[in-house]
């Protein structure tokens, strides 16, 4: 079998079966050096905007507008999101399932992710299939050793996308699940995750729950719980409205016949698991999650490298959100167009343009305090003495929205922690703060570093 | 079944007029406890002048007037001096209030007028006090008078009969107009001692305390 090539750039098929498809959703792919500019002037336009008025308006729309979200979130929530919707099918024939693990110099993890792979308990057959993608550490050979996997050597490294589209092609499975090679899935992932195929032919792919493996410091710690929200309540909630705009890329089940439509993975796209759910959702496919299925995948341990995932993410996210501006505020698409991706994708946008007024606006504090003692040897040193004054107590006025959001911030803390089964613990508290008062932060910034990094067209290195 | 984007836009907005509504209170419990305070301010500015008028229609000796004037004097600088931080710091936090304009009115216009009569007491009570004018800018932005004001608490409390009376040199109010103008203000910061001696710029707490003991206030 060969899958049809797409093309990154024109978002083009091959084959008549693909083109039809676009034409039916009537794709026009954008020029991105336009909408780069045009993305560049709104930011300009909003900032210059920004500026005249006071902090508290822009506090003011800024929390009504999470406020609403969330708000949305809850009503979705209780209107049946967080009932476990597992399929009552009694299934007769479980398809066959190809696992497809690509795998770079990951000595260190591939080992104990074939091997969970191997405890699967599936009432049907699979198949285990590495990809080496020109590994140069040695695991290609120490993997051939092993028995029960099939492994696939490319001698030329072209990342992940291409590895796992070379495996897509052999792949006998009716359905295809994608995991990387630092993901461990639980025994009963394919069990429970399968059903969802047999439930509706459209179902083009099945999320699971992803959850990090035990921390060992602090930064992991928060992510931790951050994939608890994120995976946990958000995904929940976004998929009870059919509108995840994510296959996360850890692990997920695909059915074969989805990519003999639409065509593999995206192998210029950072995110080629963001990409992939757009165009199932732009050409009609679902995306159903199982949360039952619990999936434990390595995580970064330090800044640096927490920061360059995220960069990587949130240029994917960038990058796939240009290339399917179509879908933003469509009402084509439903809640999939007019909610999940302005408030998803494109909320990036505003944290990166509220992350840029607020760095404008401390710095501007900041050097109203020191500029009067630049210069002035005699008056410095009394200076020096004095720090800014601060009253704990005089707590502005517009900081009660912020409480509201936080309120209901900690509801859906709660409920994740109860969809994923954790005992809140002592050891949560620090990273729980750490992730209310540092991670917007670092967020924020990390998507303004995208901006930059997309909109100046740097190349990006792996 | 509603629509739960509706639902959740009804409810947000819902969550958001009840916040109002609180916020609203909030800032008009700070204005009302502003209010009072100011009031009572313009209260003893008022017995002030009952005082000044005896004097001049009735009174046979000036001097028995002293230890009256003296104490309402007290009770105002008390107060006075916390409501200059506090309406500044109110006014900033403050998002639905609009009283702002009209207290502060009152309050500089009180604030005038015992700069002014710290003279008045000087010459008729022989009133132990080194006044000193603090112009600050208040319609642009004026790092320097920041830093000055945060030196001139200091230098306060070295000089124990010295008084700090901050205006804004760019002030709307007449009174506090005039002020600046017999000192021909233009610039801030910029301190007066003594209704004499103008310093012009961001001064050091070293140079004030000189200027202020060549003006004769005691300093440690």
């Amino acid at each position: 079998m060969q899958l049809k090539h797409y093309d990154a750039d024109s978002g083009q098929l091959e084959g008549a079966i693909a083109k039809k498809g676009f034409e039916r959703s009537g794709v026009s792919i954008p020029a991105r050096k336009g909408m780069a500019i045009a993305g560049l002037v709104i930011l300009a336009v909003a900032v210059m905007a920004a500026l005249l008025v006071s902090y508290q308006t822009i506090f003011l729309i800024y929390s009504i507008y999470t406020i609403f979200i969330f708000m949305a979130y809850l009503v979705l929530w209780t209107d049946g999101a967080w009932e476990e919707k597992e399929p009552k099918i009694e299934m007769k024939v479980w398809p066959h399932v190809t696992l497809i693990i690509p795998s770079f110099n990951s000595g260190h993890t591939i080992f104990k992710c074939v091997e969970s792979c191997k405890k699967l308990e599936y009432s049907g057959t699979y198949d285990i299939m590495v990809i080496d993608d020109g590994s140069t550490d040695g695991s290609f050979e120490k993997l051939q050793g092993l028995e029960g996997i099939a492994v696939i050597r490319k001698e030329k490294n072209e990342g992940k996308s291409a590895a796992l589209n070379s495996g897509i092609v052999r792949a006998k499975g009716e359905i295809v699940a994608c995991i990387d090679s630092d993901t461990y899935p639980t025994p009963k992932t394919l069990e429970k995750a399968v059903k969802y195929f047999a439930e509706d032919p459209k179902v083009g792919a099945s999320v699971l729950f992803i959850n990090t493996t035990h921390p060992n410091n602090f930064i992991q710690a928060v992510q931790e719980i951050e994939y608890w929200i994120s995976f946990g309540f958000f995904f929940k909630t976004v998929a009870s409205i059919d509108g995840l705009y994510v296959t996360p890329g850890p692990m997920a089940l695909y059915r074969k016949k989805m990519f003999e439509e639409l065509g593999g993975f995206d192998e210029k796209n950072l995110t080629e698991d963001m990409e992939i759910a757009l165009r199932m959702q732009r050409h009609g496919w679902k995306i159903r999650t199982c949360h039952s299925a619990v999936v434990h995948t390595e995580v970064p341990s330090t800044i640096p490298s927490l920061y360059r995932q995220r960069l990587r993410w949130f240029r994917g996210g960038i990058m796939n959100m240009l290339k399917y501006i179509d879908m933003l505020l469509n009402p084509k698409y439903g809640n999939f167009g007019l909610f999940v991706l302005p408030t998803t994708l494109g909320a990036g946008f505003f944290a990166a343009l509220f992350m840029l007024w607020s760095i404008f606006n401390y710095g501007r504090a900041l050097m109203n305090y020191v500029s009067p003692w630049i210069g002035k040897p005699d008056v410095a040193a009394d200076a020096l003495m004095l720090a800014p004054k601060i009253d704990p107590f005089l707590l502005d006025s517009a900081m009660l929205f912020g409480f509201i959001s936080l309120v209901m911030w900690g509801y859906f803390v709660y409920k994740s922690f109860h969809i994923s089964h954790a005992k809140m613990e002592k050891r949560h508290i620090l990273p729980l703060l750490g992730m209310l008062y540092l991670y917007p932060i670092f967020t924020g910034l990390t998507f303004l570093s995208a901006y930059v990094h997309e909109f100046s067209a740097r190349k990006y290195k792996w | 079944m509603i629509n739960p984007f509706l639902k959740a836009g009804l409810l947000t907005m819902l969550v958001v007029v009840l916040a109002l509504m609180l916020m609203s209170q909030i800032d008009s419990a700070r204005t009302s406890e502003l209010r009072k305070n100011i009031d009572s301010v313009v209260a003893e500015n008022q017995a002030n002048y009952v005082l000044m008028h005896y004097k001049q229609v009735m009174a046979e000796k000036p001097s028995e007037l002293c230890p009256y004037l003296a104490s309402l004097r007290q009770k105002q600088l008390d107060k006075t001096y916390s409501l200059a931080t506090k309406i500044q710091d109110y006014e900033r936090s403050n998002v639905l209030d609009t009283e702002y304009n009209t207290l502060k009115s009152s309050y500089f216009i009180a604030l005038s007028d015992m700069y002014i009569s710290a003279f008045e007491n000087k010459k008729t009570c022989g009133l132990d006090e080194t006044p000193m004018a603090f112009f600050y800018a208040e319609n642009s932005n004026c790092p320097d008078c920041r830093a000055q004001d945060a030196l001139m608490v200091k230098i306060a409390a070295r000089c124990p009969k010295t008084r700090i009376y901050a205006f804004p040199f760019d002030s709307k109010f007449e009174p506090v107009q005039v002020i600046a103008n017999r000192y021909g203000i233009s610039s801030a910061p910029a301190i007066v001692i003594n209704d004499k001696k103008t310093l012009t710029g961001l001064q050091g707490e070293e140079s004030v305390v000189a200027t202020l003991k060549e003006a004769g206030a005691a300093c440690t």
